[in-house]
């Protein structure tokens, strides 16, 4: 994959214009205080009528990988805390083309609907198909651990 | 077609009549029995004639759909229109679009027809080129004119001055769907619509011309000649036109490009000075803009040049000045955003040296902007719109500026200026006024204070220290004068620019200037009751942004921490406080050991407070423990702990008792409390990272459980006090996975330790796993403590060998009741007992292929009575090859080829662990091969792969006859045309497969590769995404 740090710039400027309400994204600064456009520090809302309503999640964006930090309680999240989402997969529908404001809404869809067949990590997956209550408990306790900024 | 009517024509005119009759406008069945009726007529033989009578209609409704018939018919009939077909048609077009005009026809009656005509134009045969001419010929002829005759008239200088408005505005209708219509052109296939595109392009020039030609006339009739309303149309319209043939005219096959763009950035200089003209501002503003986002290059010098004077000193000056002081309404946004447009086009050429006036007046407006009245986001959407251009500038400086460019000052002062006028903007607004406002716009409030910080972080390389010193002198003053909403807006930007001066201090002095005043002491000493919540949670978040300078001031830290203790009995402020309580103790814990007698007595005041929740308690555990730490002597470490552990003791049987009272809820999450704050306690005292012992050291004699201070000494009463606490809340206590996490973590905080209060004996990990049943939720965590524990004595394993083997046996009776009765099955404890057995594999294959005896305890009927219990964790690891749980699935295959890479010490081992493989080998092959043969999903083929790669490449003697066996006996058939059952593979596909693998001698990229294809070929092509 090749970076093209210009539409990067872009993409940056286009969010300053426009971005979904809740959201962050920006690039990251390296030690001498300029961008690093290759990541991107992210937060996401949880969204709205959903479980996940109150929450801001940091997520860390290093094109075209998505990873919480602190990793997530998800089934599709990776101990890692990288998201396995199939606009994020190289081999699945990622495109150039995609837009941190898609990937980050992608993101934020599937917090509330996760997809059991890409489960990604046992902790969440299991509870999730096993134990609903105790599922969304847990994710209650992450929504009041990660109040909005 | 035109079934059941005579007269189709009449029939037509009659529905329209009823369509819309309001007679039968509450009569939804009705309505649509007509259209369903009309839709027929349109498409059917006497559809041209409706049309042309339609259009001759009575009413605006009925030429509107004599026009719409057109385009219906002109749609439904693509192969049955032929060039002379085309012509006709044109023709009549043509001819109605002149008469309706002539007839003061309403706008949407001319549009439809507009459109209708463009339909037709974009019809493979239809001819013409150059409509746009021939259009405003026939306008101005009054009747039909020939595309040839039409191009013997010039356009711009002799056929449109003879337009009169009504036609002017109706050709500007025509354009402005033409070159919307090639815009979609271009989005589809060339194949299918190369041709119209070609013809649709070549009316650029004319669209432009058009543009060109209305302009003035428009800007020179302002308030005179033209009524307002018509005014507005033909403006709307011309911009509308403007854009779209802009956007026509970047297509790379135009003929004469440079000439047609040099026209298109032409009109854009007339659009600039309308300006000027108040009837058309607005709207060539929200144009300007547009073109400004959307196609930057219709903007050349002069362009950039008018408009700088246009927005120095013009009626759009004047509006966002209005909007500055408070005078004008939101439509006046639009100005603003074409300021910005118009900064955000030039950049740091906005700063050139010298600066024309023109922009330094109009830098000196966007500096006012910050002066608008009301809340940024709520009353004055203004203010984050310029931060945004600021927010640009201040990143690009570092970027494209050295430090001795001669704009660099100018820039740095244009910074600073921003940051001045943004510091009224931040102040959080008193709770009056709060009140009124909805969640969503305290979250736009609260994110604008975090753009604008994000702006201070931008300026910070630029301006430097002086930048926290603005802020600083801000914060003093206003907490000396005891103005919290001052205080608060001032500290919350030092918070923020934390990250830019926290580790390297070069900020202290402000910081010293702050926590060293005579106001901040008295704030420490618990005197000023009066501090607002907003101010306090802001103040106790900025505390721990900053441990670095408090570790460098230790000496203020018992102030803060008394700050932190206080807020923690607010709702509001408890998380932030407990968050930062954390970050200071790990960060300066040496120097507070001496603080843990007060931190003791306010922990035991905290405690009670219905703000200690699991989200702030365990913080401020974890860190006096990591207080307690530093201690110097076990002894001094001892006692701190027992009070606080004797309390969970306590506390502990009061959650059992609820349990008993049969208040489950409340009890589970009393215990996870009790549990979490015990495993945080844990956390706060391991050791440094560098002194983490290393478990794959190899001491051969090491015990696993010496005695030591914790255990058998004085420390041995507060371990007890843990245990028993485990003990009231795991025997007999309703499961929880919460409780069950906390708990794991507990046991998990002394296996990276070699002594200490929570290194329990071997045992305690054991009898906790074992004392789970089959099939409850959270069984991942407790077998991944069961891995970990084992890890931690992986350099001794021969000490815990009994430990180890309880372990293992357990698994596997597990395995072998999910074996023997599928009802039993549980994918979660299959996933999470093969993970524990692919983990301890490597290590611990000594201890698991030393039972050779079979399993205890196994059901009477059990299939397993004789097998030796080593291998109950294989069949159950084949087994769950085939299910479809993608975890358990993957756990197994990690299980396999960690078997599969397993080397022995020694030739001995190595031989009986090869002879172990090899009596499973021919039963994996056949799973391997029947799943990758279509059988598992996609997903499942990377881990799948990955064992049957290896296999292949590290087994090849004994595998390779068991694959070929297995791929011999795979019958794969699909159904030919002829619905006859024909295989889906030749041996010579099945061969080849095998022979491919062995060739790509175990690379991982090749061999995905082959058996993806081969997955494919099995599971059919329509599986294949490339497809």
């Amino acid at each position: 994959m090749t970076l093209c740090l210009n539409r990067l710039q872009e993409e940056r400027k286009q969010w300053r214009r426009d971005h979904p309400f809740g959201f962050v994204a920006k690039p990251q600064r390296t030690p001498q205080a300029t961008l690093d456009l290759k990541r991107w520090e992210c937060a996401i809302p949880g969204k709205k009528d959903t479980l996940w309503e109150g929450c801001v999640l940091k997520l860390e964006l290093i094109f075209p990988d998505g990873k919480f930090t602190p990793p997530l309680f998800h089934p599709n999240v990776y101990p890692s805390g990288t998201v396995c989402l199939s606009i994020l997969n190289e081999e699945e529908a990622w495109r150039p083309a995609i837009t941190i404001k898609q990937i980050l809404l992608g993101i934020q869809d599937l917090l509330n609907d996760p997809n059991p067949e890409s489960p990604a990590q046992a902790d969440a997956y299991n509870l999730f198909k096993k134990d609903r209550p105790a599922y969304e408990r847990r994710v209650r306790q992450v929504v009041r651990e990660n109040p909005p900024m | 077609m035109d079934s059941g009517s005579a007269d189709p024509i009449s029939e037509a005119h009659a529905l329209v009549t009823e369509l819309y009759s309001p007679a039968n406008q509450r009569n939804p069945t009705r309505i649509n029995d007509i259209q369903t009726r009309l839709q027929h007529l349109q498409r059917g033989d006497h559809a041209w004639q409706i049309a042309d009578s339609l259009l001759r209609g009575p009413s605006a409704h009925h030429r509107f759909m004599g026009a719409l018939t057109f385009t219906v018919k002109v749609n439904v009939s693509s192969h049955d229109i032929d060039e002379a077909t085309s012509l006709q048609v044109l023709e009549h077009l043509i001819h109605h679009f002149v008469t309706i005009v002539k007839q003061g026809e309403q706008a949407m009656v001319v549009r439809k027809l507009a459109s209708s005509l463009v339909t037709l134009f974009r019809h493979s045969t239809c001819p013409c080129e150059r409509v746009l001419w021939q259009v405003a010929a026939s306008l101005a002829h009054g009747g039909f004119v020939s595309e040839q005759q039409a191009q013997t008239v010039d356009f711009s200088t002799s056929l449109l001055p003879t337009l009169d408005t009504q036609q002017a505005t109706a050709l500007l209708f025509f354009s402005v769907t033409l070159a919307e219509a090639t815009l979609r052109l271009e989005d589809e296939p060339n194949e299918l619509v190369g041709s119209a595109l070609g013809r649709a392009i070549t009316n650029t020039g004319d669209g432009l011309l058009l543009v060109q030609y209305i302009l003035p006339q428009i800007s020179e009739q302002s308030g005179a000649a033209l009524d307002k309303q018509v005014h507005q149309t033909l403006g709307s319209e011309v911009m509308n036109s403007w854009k779209a043939w802009l956007g026509v005219a970047s297509n790379r096959s135009l003929p004469n490009g440079d000439e047609v763009h040099g026209l298109a950035v032409s009109c854009g200089h007339n659009i600039i000075e309308t300006l000027r003209v108040p009837v058309l501002s607005e709207l060539a503003a929200s144009t300007l803009t547009q073109v400004f986002e959307s196609r930057r290059s219709a903007f050349d010098d002069t362009s950039i040049w008018v408009l700088a004077q246009v927005l120095a000193d013009s009626i759009v000056t004047t509006h966002i000045t209005s909007l500055t002081e408070g005078h004008e309404d939101s439509e006046s946004m639009t100005y603003v955003d074409l300021l910005v447009a118009y900064l955000s086009h030039l950049q740091l050429k906005v700063f050139s040296d010298p600066m024309p006036p023109e922009n330094a007046k109009i830098l000196n407006v966007a500096h006012n902007i910050f002066k608008t009245p009301g809340y940024a986001v709520i009353d004055d959407p203004a203010t984050p719109r310029v931060l945004e251009f600021w927010n640009e500038i201040a990143e690009g400086v570092l970027d494209e500026l050295q430090g001795n460019d001669p704009r660099w000052q100018m820039i740095k002062a244009h910074l600073a200026q921003v940051v001045l006028g943004l510091f009224n903007k931040l102040l959080y607004p008193p709770s009056d006024d709060l009140a009124d406002w909805s969640d969503e716009e305290r979250s736009e409030f609260n994110a604008f204070r975090h753009e604008a910080c994000d702006y201070l972080l931008s300026a910070y390389p630029i301006l430097g220290v002086e930048l926290v010193s603005v802020f600083q002198e801000s914060a003093t003053n206003h907490l000396q004068n005891g103005d919290w909403r001052g205080f608060e807006a001032a500290m919350f930007c030092i918070a923020q620019l934390s990250e830019a001066v926290d580790e390297n201090g070069h900020a202290d002095q402000c910081l010293d200037a702050i926590f060293g005043s005579d106001a901040f002491a008295r704030l420490c000493a618990g005197g000023e009751t009066g501090i607002p919540l907003k101010a306090r949670q802001t103040l106790v978040d900025t505390f721990g942004k900053y441990e670095s300078y408090f570790e460098r001031h230790n000496s203020l830290l018992p102030g803060v921490l008394n700050i932190l203790f206080e807020s923690l009995n607010f709702e509001s402020c408890a998380q932030a406080a407990s968050r930062s309580f954390l970050t200071l103790s790990k960060s300066c814990s040496r120097v507070l050991t001496s603080e843990l007698p007060i931190f003791l007595d306010q922990l035991d005041l905290f405690r009670t407070k219905p703000t200690a929740t699991s989200s702030t308690m365990p913080k401020v555990l974890e860190g006096i423990a990591t207080i307690v730490q530093r201690l110097p002597t076990d002894e001094e470490k001892v006692q701190t702990l027992e009070r606080i552990l004797s309390f969970f003791v306590q506390e502990a049987t009061q959650a059992r008792q609820e349990a008993a009272n049969s208040a489950y809820d409340v009890a589970c999450s009393h215990g996870h409390l009790i549990l979490s704050c015990i495993a945080s306690i844990g956390k706060g005292l391991r050791l440094d990272a560098d002194e983490v012992i290393n478990i794959d050291a190899t001491a051969t004699e090491q015990n696993p459980y010496p005695p030591s201070f914790w255990n058998s000494g004085p420390g041995s009463r507060a371990q007890q006090f843990i245990m028993e606490s485990m003990r009231l809340l795991v025997v007999d206590f309703p499961v929880d996975s919460n409780m069950i996490d906390s708990a794991c973590d507990i046991l998990k905080a002394g296996y990276t330790e070699s002594s200490g209060l929570f290194v329990f004996p071997p045992s305690m990990t054991v009898d906790f796993i074992k004392s789970f049943p089959l099939g409850i939720s959270g069984t991942d965590v407790i077998m991944g403590t069961a891995s970990a524990f084992l890890a931690s004595h992986a350099s001794h394993f021969i000490q815990i060998r009994d430990e180890a083997v309880a372990l293992i046996v357990h698994v596997s009776q597990l395995f072998a009741s999910m074996l023997d009765n599928s009802n039993l099955y549980d994918p979660e404890t299959a996933n999470a007992g093969i993970d524990f057995f692919a983990r301890l594999t490597p290590k611990y294959y000594t201890v698991l292929f030393s039972l050779t005896e079979p399993l205890p305890s196994l059901a009477p009927n059990s299939s397993y009575q004789s097998t030796p219990a080593f291998s109950v964790p294989l069949h159950f690891a084949l087994h769950a090859l085939t299910r479809p749980e993608a975890l358990t699935l993957r756990s197994a295959s990690a299980f396999w080829v960690a078997l599969i890479d397993l080397r022995g010490n020694s030739a001995e081992e190595t031989a009986a662990l090869d002879q172990v493989l090899h009596s499973f080998i021919p039963r994996l092959s056949q799973t391997l091969i029947n799943q990758v043969a279509g059988r598992c999903a996609r997903s499942d083929l990377a881990s799948l792969g990955d064992v049957l790669r290896r296999l292949i490449f590290k087994k090849m003697a004994f595998a390779r006859p068991s694959i070929d066996a297995a791929l011999d006996a795979l019958d794969l058939h699909t159904l030919d045309d002829t619905s006859n059952r024909v295989p889906i593979l030749s041996q010579q596909d099945k061969s080849r497969f095998v022979q491919s693998l062995v060739v790509a001698r175990g690379a991982r990229q090749q061999s995905t590769e082959i058996i993806r294809a081969f997955w494919l070929k099995c599971r059919g092509m329509s599986y294949d995404y490339a497809q």
